[in-house]
C-alpha cells in the first residue's frame, strides 16, 4: 500500500511540472500573438491614452513573467480571473461549460468502447474471415471520415430529412445523440482496431492454450482468459483517450453549437482573451494528468505483473 | 498384457502453407496401455508436439487434422462434437506445455488457475480449494496457502512446471501429456520433475505420453518409445528394444549420437544432412537422403511400418535382414 | 504488399487526386473563383454538375482546385513533423540519459494538450494561411515519430559496427548521417505515409474553423463551413468537399494498410 501512495505522489509530482510547462507554454504562445484582446476590442478611433488606461486596468500593460505569475498565483488562490473579452468570471464560465463538455466525452467514449470492444473481440475471432474483413474496411473508412463532415450529414439525414432530432445547441438529452456519434465513429476505429490486435496476440498465448487443455468451454475461455488480458492496455487506452476527445470537441462543439468548453475556448483563442485560454487549458491539462495516473493504476490493478513504482 | 487406453490409427495432420501443404504428421498409429508411459522422441520439428496437439484437437490455423482415428476408452475422440471434446480436456486426458513462463495466465493467482478446471465437474468452491491445494503439497510446492495467493511471475521456473502438473494432475486425468516437460528448466530441476511424474503416475495410476529430445529421460521414465522422422514414425518397441537393439537406421545414429561415458573422444557425432521440406512429395523413404544405407529402391518406395519380433516395429526396407555396419 | 487489394484500391484513389491535382485546370468547366449570381445556390446539373454556392460558385471546380491546397498543406505538414519527430527522436535515442529523458518530458507534456487547441493556438499566433496550417499541425503531431524513430535508434546504436566507429573516433554526427538515418529510411518513409491522412483531416479542421487558406481560395473546410448557413436550401456546398476530403483520406488509409507491412513489427503502430 506504501508503495502504491508512493507511486501516487511521484506521478502527482510529475504531474504539477506538466500543468505549469503546458500554462508557461500555452501562455507564451498567448503572448506571441499580435497584439492583444484590448487591441482587439476596442475601436481605433479610441485614443492611446484610452487604451492604455484600459490596458493598465486589467494588468496588460505589465512584463508578460509578472503577468504570469500574478495569474499562478491567483490560481493558487482559487481565482481563474476575469474574461476580458466576455466581462465573466472565468471559473463560473467554465463551471457553466464542463458539465456538457463531460457529458459529450463521456457519452462518445461510452459508445466507442460498447461498440468498439465486442467487434474487435468478434473480427480478431474470424481473423480474415468475412465478419473480420468487411470490419476492418468499415472501420478504415469511418477513421477517414472528418467528423465535422460526418456531423454536417447526421444533421441533414436525421434533422431536417427525418426530423426526428434536434439540429443543434442543447435541448435535453436527446440533442447529445448526434454530436456523441460524431464525436464517436471517427475515434471507434481506433479502439476495435486495437482491441482486434491485443485479442490477436493474446489468443497467440500459450496460457490460453491451457485454458483449452483444462477443458474450459470456449466462451469462458475467450471472456476470461482472452478478453480479460487484452482489456488491459485497451483500458488504459480508455483513460489516455480524454485529451484527444476533448480536442475533438472543440470541431464537433462547433459544427452543432454545443454549449461546451470547446466552443469557449475556441472563441476566447481567437480573441486572444488569454485568461479564459490559460484556463481552460489548466483544466483541461488537470483533467489529463489525472486521467493518465488513473490508467497508469488501473493497469496496475489489471496487471499484477506491473509494478507501480 | 495391459488394456489399451488410447490408439492412434494412420494419424494425419497438414498445414495449408503458401509453400504448399506441409504434411507434419502422416500416418502416424500407435498405443498406449493403462498406465503405461509411452515416449515419442525425435529431432524437433520431428511432428512430436503436432502429434500431442492433434490428440488434444487444440491444432491452430492453417492446420488441420486430415484423417485416422484416435480411440480413446472405446469412442474416436476425431468424431466428438466441438462440445464433447471440451469434456475430454482436462478430465480424461491432461498436457503439460513446454514453457511454464507462458503456460500460465499471468493475471489470475496460481490458486484461481488450479481450481479452475475442477470448478467445470460443478465441485464447490471449498472442496475445489482443498483439492487443488492438496494437489500442490503432492507436486512438492512449499507454504501451499501463500503460493495459493501468488501471481505466475512470483514463482520459479520450476515451480511454475510443478503448478502446471498440478493443475492437469488435479482432475485424474486418465492420460497425461507431458509436451518437453523438462527442456525450460535447468538440469537439477529437470531431475525432480522427472521424479515427480514417476511418483505421481504410481500414485494415480495414470497413463503418461511424454514428448522430448532427450534420452536420458527416456530412459529414465519411458516403457516404450517410438522414434519419429519427418512426420513419419519410424520406429516403435520396448525402451530396451530402442536402446539396445535399435533396427532403423535414424535411431542408430540418434544412439551412437548420444554422450556416454564408455566414449574415448567427447565429441558428439552428429547425423549428416538436413530434415526434408515436408511440404514436397516424397515418393520414398524420408531418411534415405541422409541414411548412409540408402539403396536406389529406397527414394522410392515408402516402407510400411512392420513388426520385427515380438513389440517392435520399425518402417525401414533393411529393418528384418539387418543392417551391416558400413559407413 | 501489390497482392492487397486495399493498397490496389487506395493507390487508384491516391491517384485521381494526383491527377485532379495536376489537371485542374482542364477538368473544372469554370474558375474557382468565377461568381455566376443568376445561377446561385443552383443544385447540381450539368452545367455545375455539384451544384453551386451563395455567389454561383461552382462547387465542383473549386473542390477540384481544393485538391491542390489539400494535398500541400498535407504535404508540408508532414514534412515539417517528419524533421521534427526524427530529429527528436534521433538526439533521444543516440544520446539517451538526461537528453532522453528531457525530451520524454516533453513529449508527454505536450501529449498533454489535445492536440488541435494547441494548434489553433499556434496558427493564431502566426497568423491565419494555409503554410501556418501547415506548421501548426506540424507542431502538434511529430510525437509518433520521435517515439519510434528513439526505439529504432537505440537497437541500432548497439550495432558492432556502430561500436567500431566510435572506436575508430567518428564524430557523433557523423556517425548519425552515414550510419543512423541510412538504417532509418524505411521506417520514415512508411510513418510519413501513414501520418498523411491524419494531417489532411487536422489541416481540413482548421480550414473548417476559418484558420486555413483565406478567401476566395478554395480550401476544403472552410467550403463546408460555408456551406453549413445553406443545408436546407443547398445541401451540396457541405456535402462536396466533405467527400473530396473522406475519399483523399480513404486512399490514404488504404495505401497505408499496405505500407504497414513493410514496418518492423516490432515497432508497427
Amino acid at each position: 500500500m506504501n508503495d502504491i501512495m508512493r507511486f501516487i505522489a511521484k506521478r502527482l509530482a510529475i504531474g504539477v511540472l506538466v500543468v505549469l510547462f503546458v500554462t508557461i507554454l500555452v501562455f507564451a504562445i498567448m503572448q506571441m500573438m499580435p497584439g492583444d484582446t484590448i487591441d482587439l476590442m476596442v475601436d481605433t478611433r479610441v485614443s492611446a491614452e484610452k487604451v492604455a488606461e484600459i490596458k493598465a486596468q486589467w494588468g496588460l500593460d505589465k512584463h508578460p513573467v509578472v503577468q504570469y505569475f500574478y495569474w499562478l498565483k491567483n490560481i493558487l488562490q482559487g481565482d481563474f480571473g476575469t474574461s476580458i473579452s466576455l466581462k465573466q468570471g472565468v471559473k463560473e464560465l467554465i463551471l457553466q461549460r464542463l458539465p456538457y463538455t463531460l457529458m459529450l466525452t463521456g457519452a462518445s467514449l461510452l459508445i466507442e468502447y460498447l461498440i468498439a470492444i465486442p467487434l474487435g473481440l468478434w473480427a480478431a475471432v474470424k481473423k480474415n474471415k468475412l465478419p473480420d474483413k468487411v470490419l476492418t474496411v468499415s472501420t478504415i473508412v469511418l477513421w477517414s471520415m472528418p467528423p465535422f463532415w460526418l456531423g454536417v450529414l447526421f444533421m441533414m439525414v436525421f434533422s431536417i430529412w427525418l426530423g426526428i432530432l434536434p439540429l443543434s445547441g442543447w435541448s435535453g438529452i436527446k440533442s447529445l445523440i448526434l454530436p456523441a456519434f460524431t464525436l464517436a465513429l471517427p475515434t471507434l476505429a481506433q479502439i476495435f482496431r486495437l482491441t482486434r490486435s491485443e485479442v490477436l496476440d493474446v489468443l497467440d498465448e500459450k496460457f490460453v492454450t491451457t485454458a483449452h487443455a483444462k477443458g474450459l468451454k470456449n466462451k469462458v475461455v475467450l471472456v476470461k482468459h482472452v478478453l480479460r488480458n487484452a482489456m488491459i492496455p485497451v483500458t488504459v487506452m480508455f483513460f489516455l483517450s480524454l485529451p484527444w476527445l476533448i480536442g475533438g470537441s472543440v470541431v464537433v462543439e462547433n459544427v452543432f453549437a454545443w454549449p461546451g468548453m470547446g466552443q469557449l475556448l475556441f472563441k476566447a483563442i481567437s480573441k486572444q482573451d488569454f485568461v479564459i485560454v490559460q484556463g481552460v487549458v489548466l483544466v483541461i491539462t488537470v483533467l489529463t494528468v489525472i486521467c493518465n495516473l488513473i490508467g497508469d493504476i488501473v493497469a496496475g490493478v489489471l496487471d499484477p505483473r506491473i509494478r507501480l513504482e | 498384457m495391459k488394456e489399451t487406453l488410447i490408439d492412434v490409427k494412420d494419424l494425419c495432420i497438414q498445414f495449408q502453407t503458401p509453400g504448399g501443404t506441409v504434411k507434419a504428421v502422416d500416418n502416424v498409429s500407435f498405443d498406449i496401455k493403462k498406465g503405461e508411459v509411452f515416449a515419442l522422441v525425435g529431432e524437433s520439428g520431428c511432428g512430436k508436439s503436432t502429434t500431442a496437439m492433434g490428440i488434444m484437437q487444440l491444432i491452430k490455423e492453417p492446420g488441420r487434422i486430415a484423417g485416422g482415428s484416435i480411440n480413446f476408452e472405446g469412442k474416436d475422440l476425431l468424431q466428438l462434437t466441438r462440445d464433447e471434446m471440451t469434456q475430454v480436456r482436462g478430465k480424461e486426458i491432461g498436457i503439460i506445455f513446454q514453457n511454464p513462463l507462458d503456460s500460465l495466465n499471468p493475471v489470475y493467482t496460481i490458486g484461481y488457475q488450479m481450481t479452475e478446471g475442477l470448478l467445470v465437474d460443478k465441485m464447490d468452491k471449498k472442496e475445489a480449494y482443498k483439492l487443488a491445494a492438496d494437489m500442490l503439497r503432492d507436486v512438492k510446492i512449499s507454504d501451499v496457502e501463500e503460493r495459493m495467493k501468488t501471481f505466475p511471475h512470483e514463482i520459479s521456473g520450476g515451480m511454475r512446471q510443478r503448478v502446471m502438473i498440478g493443475m492437469m494432475l488435479c482432475r485424474n486425468p486418465k492420460l497425461l501429456i507431458a509436451d518437453e516437460p523438462t527442456t525450460a528448466l535447468d538440469v537439477t530441476i529437470q531431475a525432480g520433475i522427472i521424479e515427480l511424474m514417476n511418483e505421481l503416475r504410481k500414485k494415480y495410476d495414470s497413463s503418461i505420453l511424454i514428448i522430448t529430445h532427450d534420452f536420458g529421460i527416456v530412459a529414465d521414465i519411458a516403457d516404450r518409445v517410438g522414434v519419429m522422422y519427418a512426420g513419419n514414425l519410424i520406429e516403435v518397441g520396448e525402451v530396451f528394444d530402442i536402446f539396445d537393439n535399435p533396427r532403423h537406421p535414424y535411431t542408430r545414429l540418434l544412439m551412437k549420437a548420444l554422450p556416454t561415458i564408455t566414449k574415448e573422444e567427447g565429441r558428439l557425432e552428429t547425423i549428416r544432412g538436413s530434415v526434408p521440406n515436408l511440404a514436397e512429395e516424397r515418393p520414398g523413404c524420408g531418411f534415405a537422403d541422409r541414411c548412409p544405407y540408402a539403396r536406389d529402391f529406397c527414394h522410392h518406395q515408402k516402407p510400411e511400418l512392420k513388426q520385427i519380433s515380438e513389440g517392435h516395429m520399425c518402417a525401414c526396407h533393411f529393418a528384418e535382414g539387418g543392417l551391416k555396419d558400413e559407413q | 504488399m501489390l497482392k492487397n487489394p486495399m493498397f490496389l484500391i487506395g493507390s487508384i484513389m491516391f491517384l485521381v487526386v494526383i491527377l485532379a491535382v495536376i489537371f485542374a485546370p482542364l477538368i473544372a468547366p469554370h474558375g474557382y473563383t468565377e461568381q455566376h449570381y443568376d445561377d446561385a445556390l443552383t443544385g447540381p446539373c450539368s452545367e455545375y454538375p455539384w451544384g453551386t454556392d451563395q455567389y454561383g460558385r461552382c462547387i465542383f471546380c473549386r473542390v477540384i482546385y481544393g485538391s491542390r491546397i489539400a494535398l500541400s498543406v498535407g504535404l508540408v505538414a508532414v514534412i515539417i513533423e517528419t524533421v521534427i519527430g526524427v530529429t527528436l527522436g534521433v538526439i533521444s535515442g543516440y544520446y539517451g540519459k538526461k537528453i532522453d529523458k528531457f525530451i520524454q518530458f516533453v513529449t508527454d507534456a505536450t501529449w498533454a494538450i489535445p492536440p488541435i487547441i494547441l494548434a489553433l493556438a499556434i496558427v493564431l499566433m502566426l497568423g491565419s494561411s494555409a503554410m501556418n496550417v501547415a506548421i501548426g499541425v506540424a507542431v502538434v503531431s511529430w510525437a509518433q515519430f520521435t517515439k519510434i524513430t528513439r526505439t529504432k535508434v537505440m537497437a541500432i546504436k548497439n550495432l558492432p559496427y556502430i561500436e567500431a566507429a566510435k572506436i575508430y573516433g567518428e564524430s557523433d554526427l557523423s556517425i548519425i548521417l552515414r550510419y543512423i538515418l541510412p538504417n532509418l529510411v524505411s521506417t520514415i518513409i512508411v510513418l510519413a505515409t501513414l501520418a498523411m491522412p491524419s494531417a489532411i483531416l487536422s489541416t481540413t479542421s482548421m480550414g473548417f474553423l476559418g484558420l486555413g487558406a483565406q478567401q476566395p481560395m478554395p480550401d476544403w473546410g472552410w467550403i463546408l463551413q460555408d456551406g453549413i448557413q445553406y443545408i436546407r436550401k443547398a445541401p451540396w456546398i457541405s456535402m462536396a468537399p466533405g467527400l473530396a476530403i473522406v475519399w483523399t483520406v480513404l486512399g490514404f488509409n488504404l495505401v497505408g494498410e499496405g505500407v504497414k507491412e513493410l514496418l518492423d513489427p516490432r515497432v508497427r503502430v
